[in-house]
């Protein structure tokens, strides 16, 4: 069993759900409907929520593409989630995040560089494990960085999809798309991380 | 006083004012609570967020009550007296009798599948990776259909995300909300 959850596969779902579909491929410009998609597509509200949520906080906004999947990728790791951090992984090598920050990413986000992005991938962190532990002083120390308040806004929103996302994804028991296990394969990447195995 | 600045209602875009009167609508308020004036900062963010909490929160096939449910829940698992105060208060308004054995103690709820949905999303939130099929079918048997469980997984990820954040901008109880408690004679212990 893949997931606990039906996947609907291209040209099986109704028309709307096909269309965004469509737009997914676009958008992610990528040849294949991410299964975590394909698991929600049997309830179109719920799908097109999700996908309002990815186009406005990962795919819009004024933080730059490549920060907001590392974001991403740090969440997935944080939590355990093989399913996401495989595909946000292959995401970052793709848009040329060096492999030095992917191996720190993946090992220890204290070692990343430069300083700005660290401090952004440890807010991040901070923002869904600790919250309570963010002071002032961490705010003062991303605007210290040039970073505006409607950066930490776009930054508080790309975390928050993250979150829902990969908890999602854990809660329906995902496995790694073939796709991108090849990509990986192929780019000597791993994430280091066991998958969960649907009972 | 939140982490972020409030942006001055003046100086906001009409595009953000259009979006925070839908909010309004949505919740059915006149006042636009601290946590959207704190995302005005960034209209694709308060937009997002915006759309999220309609068609999670507010559309679907659970019944909004039980949303609302979750949403508290969670807000009270985390100590989050803003979105715990908010919740409550919602309930309250919609004449939620569950909401006070809510606060007091889950098991405390008589109706089977309100509970068991409550248990299962704190599950979603503290442990997702060990979210079994013996617990979607544990879910079946009181009666929620698949197209359910997958809104509850994605109520109570989205919701406990949202609380998390609030918590870390230490975002302020709205003064409405303050006022709609104490008219009520309510006093909701978080901590």
């Amino acid at each position: 069993m893949e997931t606990y959850f039906k996947l609907t596969q291209e040209g099986m779902a109704d028309e709307r759900v096909e269309a965004m579909y469509s737009d997914i491929k676009t958008k992610f410009n990528v040849t294949f409907i991410p299964d975590f998609f394909k698991a929600l597509a049997f309830h179109e509200s719920l799908f097109a929520g999700i996908w309002d949520g990815y186009q406005k906080l990962l795919v819009e906004g004024t933080i730059p593409k490549n920060i907001k999947e590392m974001i991403f990728l740090t969440i997935a790791i944080h939590k355990g989630c093989n399913y996401c951090s495989s595909t946000h992984l292959a995401v970052c090598n793709m848009l040329e995040v060096s492999n030095d920050n992917l191996s720190s990413i993946l090992k220890n986000v204290e070692d990343v560089n430069p300083r700005r992005v660290r401090l952004i991938l440890e807010f991040s962190l901070s923002l869904i494990s600790n919250p309570r532990s963010i002071a002032d002083e961490t705010y003062d120390d991303l605007k210290a960085e040039g970073i505006t308040e409607e950066e930490i806004v776009d930054i508080i929103g790309i975390t928050i999809l993250s979150n829902t996302a990969v908890n999602m994804a854990q809660s329906m028991g995902l496995s790694v798309e073939e796709e991108i296990q090849e990509y990986l394969d192929q780019e000597d990447l791993q994430t280091g991380l066991r998958p969960k195995i649907a009972a | 006083m939140a982490r972020i600045a409030i942006v001055d209602s003046q100086k906001l875009s009409s595009e953000v004012v259009n979006i925070q009167n839908d909010i309004k609508e949505l919740f059915g308020v006149d006042f636009v609570p601290n946590f959207f004036k704190v995302l005005s900062n960034n209209e694709d963010v308060l937009s997002g967020l915006y759309l999220m909490n309609k068609k999670l929160l507010h559309e679907g096939k659970l019944p909004n009550s039980l949303k609302e449910m979750i949403f508290l829940t969670l807000a009270l698992r985390l100590k989050c007296n803003y979105c715990a105060s908010i919740h409550y208060a919602k309930l309250h308004d919609l004449d939620i009798g569950e909401a006070e054995d809510l606060v007091t103690d889950i098991s405390l709820i008589k109706n089977l599948l309100v509970r068991k949905v409550l248990l299962f999303s704190i599950k979603v939130m503290e442990s997702p990776r060990g979210v079994t099929d013996v617990d979607i079918k544990e879910l079946e048997k009181v009666g929620l259909s698949k197209a359910e469980i997958i809104e509850a997984i994605a109520v109570a990820s989205f919701s406990s995300s949202i609380v998390k954040t609030s918590l870390a901008l230490k975002v302020q109880t709205d003064d409405e909300i303050k006022e709609y408690l104490e008219g009520k004679n309510i006093e909701l212990k978080v901590a």
